[in-house]
C-alpha cells in the first residue's frame, strides 16, 4: 500500500488519532510540566500547565547535582543490556522449538512457562536472594541480570511463538529441502523473517528490565547496583511530596526508552507480514 | 584496576571511572576489596540521600572525621528506606548478608535483639564504664532482657512549630491546650492553607506522630480502646473534617509534612527537630517559632531516636572503636548540631549550646515529658495495628470506636505479659 | 504439511544414534534446552521452597534457626478462615477484572484504528506505546501526583467541568482508592494490548481482506467473518497474559497507596508482602501465595486447553 494512497484514506483518522494520542499521553506531559516547576508553583491553585518561567532547579537537585542517582542510571543500563542479550539468548531458539519442532512434552514446557509467568516476583524474591548470597552474588550486577532474566524469559518466548507461527512454513520446507541443515534453515532462513519479533522482544526485554523494581529492591543493597527504580523509591520514601524532585528523576528515566523507542520504532511499525513478504 | 572504595564521598570519584568501574564492577561479587590493607566497616542507616538529607550529609561528615583521624579503617555506608530497613535486616540474616554495624529506630531495637542478629555489648558497654551518662529513656530502649545490644546515637522529640510570617498581626499565640490548638487551626485555615499537619502516613511515622496525644490523654498503648483513646483520634479527625488538617496526611511522610509548612500551605505542623537544619538551608527566609506540644489532661511527646547496633559475629572491635570515638561529647556534639538532633547523653543536655539556643531549649524542655516506646519486641506489629487505626478512623473507612475496638483486640496478645 | 515428522517410536528404540532423525531430534532438544534448564533453576526452586514454607510454622525465629514446626495444612486453614484473605481476594478479582475489561476494550478498538493506514499512524502508535514503557515506578507515582487530594490535576480538571463539588481525596478514600489503582494500571495496560492484537491483526495474510472483498464481503461482514475468528487465537493470549500480570499486580499498588487505606486495596500480593515482610509470617505468606499460583494455574490449564483446541482446529 503505498504512502499516497494511505495519505488520501485518512486524514481525518490522523486528527482523531492525534487529539486521542494528547489526551492519552497528558501524564507524560504532566511529568515533564511538573519537573520544570518550582516547588511553591507544585502547590499553587489552580495548576499551571506549563512552568513559568521553567526552571530546571528539580534536575540540579535531584539528579545533576546527586551522584547517587546518576550513578543509578549506569546501572539501570547496565542490567537492562545484560538482561536483553541474555534473554534473547534463551527465549528465541526455545520459542522457534515450541512453535516449530513438535517436540514431546512441549505442552508440558509451555505449562512451565506459563507456570513461572504467574509467580509473583514477590514471591520468587525471596528464595533467589538466598541461592544468589551462597553464590556470592548477592549485591553484583549479575544477581539482577539473572533475576530479571529469568522473570522476563517466560514472556519472551510466549510473546516469541506467535512470531515464528506466522513464519510461512513453505520457506522453511523450502530450506531443508534444499539440504540445509535444521540449525541453518533457522539461522539463514526463520531468523532473518522473525526479525520484527526479535527486534519487538529485544526492545521490551530492555525496558522491562530498566523498569524492573522488585528484585532491585529486594535482592540488592549496593547503591553502586543499584537501579533507578529503587533511586526513584527511595526518593518517595522519603519526601512523598516533593514532586517537582520525584517527577525530574520520573523524566530522566524516561528519557532512554523515549531514545530506544525513537530508534526501533520502523521496526514494530513494519509489522510481521511485510518481514515475511520481502524475501 | 579496582573500584574506587565506595563511601559516599568517595562516589563522584567512582563515576569518574566511567566504563571501567562499570566492567569491574560487573565482574566484582559485592566483595570489594579496599585499595590497601584497611579495615572495612559496612554501615547501614536510613538517614537518607546526602544530597537532600541534612541527616545524612551529618552522618557522612562523621564518617569522614573518623576516617581521618583513623586511617586504617574504611568505613562504607548504605543508606536503606526506613521503611525496608527491617526487611533488608531480616532478608541479610537469612542469607548471612548483613552490615558490621545498623542505626535503627529505638523502639525496634528489642525486636532485632530478640532475633538473635545483636551483637551482646554488655562486657564492653561494662569495661567502657559510661552507661550511666545516659538518659534512661534511651538507654533502656537499647537493652534486652537484660544485656546491652546497642548504643544510643540521638534522641528527638516531637513539638508544634508555627509559620510566624502567617500568623502575622491577626495570629496566634503557641496554643496550650487542645482547644486552643482546634481554634488556633480554625483560625489559620484559609483557602488552601491548612491550619495544621501532621503524618499519618501507615508506617512508624505515623504511629510516632499520634502517640503524644494519645499520651496525652492519661492513656497509653495497653489502654487504647479507653476514652482517652477515643479522644485522641477523634482530635485528629475533626481537624480533618472540619477543613483544618488534609486528608492527605493519610499519605504525608514527615518530610512531606515540613514540605506543606515551608510552601505556606499548612501554618502548623508536628515535626522534629531534625527538621531545624533543613528548614535553615532550604527556606532560610520563612519566620517559625517552635513550641511544646498543646496539654490535654497532661503534657506528653514522644521519644524518638536512633540507636547503633553492632552485627552479631562480624567486625566487633572496629565497629566498637568507632561507637567509642562517635560518644566522645566533643564529636557527637559537632556531629548532633550538624543533625538537629538532641543528646541522649545527659553530660550534653546541660550544654549551652541546646540549654541557650531558643529553638533547641524548646526541645530539651519537651523531652522532659517526653514518653519510650517500650512495649517489648513485637512492637512493630502493635505500631502496625494502631496505624490501621489511623487510617481508618480519619478516611471514614470505620467509626472511631470501632477502629480503636479492632486495635486493641489486635494489640492486647502482643503486648509483654 | 508438517516439516519435521517425528517417529512415533520411543527415540531409544528407533535407530543408531548417528541417524539423520535422532540427530535432528536431539537439535531440536537443544533449542529448547538452555532455557527450560534455567527456568527450572530460577523460577521451579522458589516454587517448591514456597510450597515447602507453606506447611511449616515460619516465623523470624525459626526462618533464622531453621527448625521450624511441620503443621501441615494448618497455615491454609488459617488462611482461609482469615477475612484480610477474603477480602484481599475480592479486591483481587475486583481489580483485575476492572483493569482487564478497560484496557482490553480499549486496547482493541485501538488496534483496529490503528491497523488502517493514515498519515502518522506510526508516530502516533509509538507515541501511546510511552505509557506502557514507563516503569511502573514512574507511572505510579505520576499517577499519584495526578490524583493528589490537594494539589492533583485530576481534581481541579473535575472541579473546572462541573463533575464533582469539592476535592477528593483519590487515593486515600476507601471507595475510590481501588479504582484510582485501576486508572493507573489501565493506563498502562492499553498500549500492551494494542500492540499485541494489532501485531495479531498485521498477521491475517491481507490476501485474505482480498479475496473476501472480491467475493463481495464488506467491512463489517469481514470483521466478523475474518477478523474476530482469526484473531480469537491471539485475543486469548493477550487476555491471557494481561489477567496473569495484573492478577500479580504489586509495585502500582504499593507505590500508590501502599494497600490502604486500611485494606481498600490490599489485593493478594499486597496481602502475601504484608504477611511475609511486614508481620514476618513467611508460613502464612507462603501458603497465601500457593493459593494464588493454584488459582492462575488452574486459568493456564484453561487457556491451554483452549489453545490446543484452538491449534487442531
Amino acid at each position: 500500500m503505498s504512502d499516497r494512497e494511505s495519505a488520501r484514506g485518512g486524514w481525518g483518522s490522523t486528527v482523531v488519532g492525534t487529539l486521542f494520542v494528547l489526551l492519552f499521553l497528558f501524564p507524560v506531559f504532566w511529568m515533564l510540566s511538573t519537573s520544570l516547576k518550582t516547588q511553591p508553583d507544585i502547590f499553587a491553585t489552580p495548576p499551571r500547565l506549563i512552568p513559568s518561567p521553567p526552571t530546571f532547579a528539580a534536575y540540579r537537585a535531584a539528579v545533576l547535582d546527586n551522584p547517587i542517582v546518576l550513578h543509578s542510571v549506569v546501572s539501570s543500563l547496565v542490567i537492562g543490556v545484560g538482561t536483553t542479550l541474555l534473554t534473547l539468548l534463551l527465549a528465541v531458539p526455545a520459542a522457534y522449538a515450541l512453535a516449530r519442532l513438535h517436540l514431546k512434552g512441549a505442552g508440558l514446557v509451555m505449562l512451565m512457562l506459563l507456570l513461572s509467568q504467574l509467580l509473583p516476583s514477590i514471591v520468587v524474591a525471596g528464595p533467589l536472594f538466598v541461592i544468589f548470597s551462597r553464590l556470592h552474588l548477592v549485591n553484583s550486577y549479575p544477581a539482577l541480570i539473572l533475576a530479571d532474566t529469568a522473570a522476563i524469559v517466560p514472556f519472551a518466548v510466549i510473546v516469541l511463538r506467535p512470531f515464528f507461527l506466522g513464519v510461512p512454513r513453505e520457506l522453511e520446507s523450502a530450506a531443508m529441502v534444499d539440504g540445509a541443515t535444521m540449525f541453518g534453515a533457522f539461522a539463514r532462513i526463520v531468523l532473518p523473517l522473525a526479525r520484527t519479533g526479535l527486534i519487538t522482544v529485544g526492545a521490551l526485554a530492555f525496558l522491562l528490565a530498566w523498569g524492573e523494581f522488585v528484585f532491585a529492591l529486594t535482592l540488592n543493597v549496593n547503591e553502586n547496583v543499584q537501579p533507578i527504580t529503587v533511586a526513584l523509591n527511595k526518593m518517595i520514601g522519603q519526601y512523598g511530596t516533593r514532586w517537582a524532585e520525584l517527577m525530574a528523576v520520573s523524566t530522566t528515566i524516561a528519557i532512554p526508552i523515549i531514545l530506544v523507542f525513537a530508534g526501533l520504532q520502523r521496526f514494530i511499525v513494519g509489522g510481521l507480514t511485510s518481514g515475511a513478504t520481502k524475501e | 584496576m579496582t573500584t574506587t572504595p565506595t563511601t559516599a564521598t568517595s562516589r563522584r570519584t567512582l563515576l569518574k571511572a566511567g566504563a571501567a568501574g562499570t566492567a569491574a564492577a560487573l565482574l566484582g561479587t559485592g566483595r570489594r576489596a579496599a585499595a590497601q590493607d584497611k579495615t572495612v566497616l559496612t554501615w547501614w542507616d536510613y538517614m537518607g540521600d546526602p544530597a537532600t538529607s541534612a541527616n545524612a550529609a551529618a552522618a557522612v561528615n562523621q564518617i569522614k572525621r573518623y576516617m581521618e583521624a583513623n586511617p586504617q579503617v574504611e568505613i562504607q555506608r548504605t543508606y536503606v528506606p526506613f521503611a525496608d530497613l527491617k526487611t533488608k535486616l531480616l532478608q541479610g540474616a537469612a542469607a548471612g548478608q548483613l552490615p558490621d554495624m545498623v542505626i535503627i529506630d529505638n523502639p525496634d531495637h528489642q525486636a532485632f535483639a530478640a532475633l538473635g542478629v545483636l551483637e551482646d555489648l554488655t562486657e564492653k558497654v561494662a569495661a567502657w564504664g559510661q552507661a550511666g551518662n545516659y538518659f534512661e529513656g534511651p538507654w533502656n530502649s537499647t537493652l534486652w532482657q537484660g544485656k546491652n545490644y546497642g548504643i544510643p546515637d540521638n534522641s528527638n522529640c516531637l513539638v508544634l512549630w508555627r509559620n510566624l510570617g502567617l500568623s502575622g498581626p491577626a495570629g496566634v499565640e503557641a496554643p496550650a491546650d487542645w482547644e486552643e490548638l482546634k481554634a488556633a487551626a480554625a483560625k489559620l485555615t484559609s483557602g488552601d492553607q491548612m491550619g495544621l499537619a501532621v503524618s499519618a502516613v501507615k508506617s512508624e511515622e505515623g504511629t510516632f506522630q499520634w502517640l503524644p496525644f494519645l499520651w496525652e490523654t492519661g492513656a497509653d498503648i495497653p489502654t487504647i480502646d479507653s476514652d482517652g483513646g477515643k479522644a485522641a483520634m477523634q482530635l485528629w479527625v475533626d481537624l480533618v473534617n472540619n477543613g483544618n488538617m488534609s486528608k492527605g496526611i493519610l499519605g504525608w511522610t514527615q518530610g512531606d509534612v515540613l514540605a506543606q509548612f515551608q510552601n505556606g500551605k499548612a501554618a502548623m505542623m508536628v515535626n522534629g527537630p531534625w527538621q531545624i537544619p533543613v528548614l535553615k538551608e532550604q527556606s532560610p527566609d520563612l519566620k517559625w517559632e517552635v513550641s511544646t506540644l498543646p496539654k490535654d489532661k497532661q503534657g506528653a511527646s514522644i521519644l524518638g531516636g536512633e540507636n547503633y547496633a553492632v552485627i552479631k559475629g562480624k567486625n566487633l572491635d572496629a565497629a566498637w572503636d568507632f561507637l567509642v570515638w562517635a560518644q566522645e561529647p566533643e564529636h557527637l556534639k559537632t556531629y548532633l548540631l550538624e543533625a538537629g538532633k538532641l543528646p541522649s547523653r545527659k553530660d550534653l543536655a546541660q550544654d549551652p549550646a541546646w540549654t541557650d539556643d531558643p529553638v533547641l531549649k524548646v526541645f530539651v524542655e519537651q523531652l522532659l515529658v517526653a514518653k519510650p516506646r517500650a512495649y517489648g519486641p513485637k512492637y512493630p506489629e502493635i505500631s502496625s495495628a494502631i496505624q490501621e487505626a489511623i487510617q481508618a478512623s480519619i478516611s471514614g473507612q470505620a467509626p472511631v470506636a470501632d477502629a480503636l475496638a479492632k486495635a486493641q483486640a489486635t494489640i492486647t496478645p502482643l503486648l509483654p505479659q | 504439511m508438517d516439516v519435521p515428522t517425528l517417529p512415533t517410536t520411543t527415540p531409544a528404540a528407533t535407530t543408531s544414534r548417528w541417524s539423520p532423525a535422532a540427530r535432528r531430534r536431539a537439535g531440536h532438544y537443544l533449542f529448547l534446552l538452555p532455557a527450560v534448564l534455567y527456568i527450572l533453576a530460577t523460577m521451579v526452586y522458589p516454587v517448591v521452597d514456597n510450597i515447602r514454607l507453606s506447611v511449616h510454622d515460619v516465623t523470624v525465629m525459626s526462618l533464622l534457626s531453621g527448625d521450624a514446626p511441620y503443621v501441615g495444612l494448618e497455615n491454609y486453614r488459617k488462611l482461609f478462615a482469615d477475612p484480610a484473605f477474603r477480602n484481599a481476594a475480592g479486591l483481587s478479582v475486583l481489580f483485575t477484572a476492572g483493569s482487564l475489561a478497560f484496557q482490553f476494550t480499549i486496547g482493541f478498538a485501538l488496534a483496529l484504528f490503528f491497523n488502517r493506514p493514515f498519515p502518522g499512524n506510526g508516530l502516533l502508535r509509538a507515541l501511546m506505546l510511552l505509557a506502557w514503557l514507563l516503569p511502573t515506578v514512574v507511572s505510579a507515582s505520576l499517577f499519584r501526583w495526578m490524583l493528589d487530594g490537594d494539589f492533583g490535576v485530576l481534581n481541579f480538571a473535575l472541579l473546572r467541568l462541573g463533575l464533582i463539588d469539592h476535592a477528593r481525596y483519590w487515593l486515600l478514600e476507601p471507595q475510590t482508592a481501588l479504582w484510582g489503582t485501576v486508572l493507573a494500571n489501565v493506563w498502562i495496560g492499553v498500549p500492551f494490548n494494542m500492540v499485541l492484537l494489532l501485531a495479531g491483526l498485521q498477521g491475517i495474510p491481507p490476501t485474505l481482506y482480498e479475496a473476501a472483498s472480491v467475493d463481495g464481503a464488506n467491512g463489517a461482514q469481514r470483521f466478523r467473518s475474518l477478523t474476530l475468528p482469526l484473531m480469537r487465537p491471539v485475543a486469548l493470549s493477550v487476555l491471557l497474559l494481561g489477567l496473569i500480570y495484573t492478577f500479580k499486580v504489586f509495585d502500582v499498588i504499593f507505590i500508590m497507596t501502599g494497600g490502604g487505606p486500611v485494606d481498600a486495596t490490599t489485593v493478594l500480593p499486597i496481602y502475601t508482602y504484608q504477611l511475609s515482610f511486614q508481620f514476618f509470617r513467611f508460613g502464612d505468606g507462603a501458603a497465601a501465595a500457593t493459593v494464588q499460583l493454584v488459582a492462575l494455574l488452574l486459568v493456564a490449564v484453561l487457556y491451554l486447553w483452549a489453545s490446543r483446541r484452538e491449534e487442531i482446529a
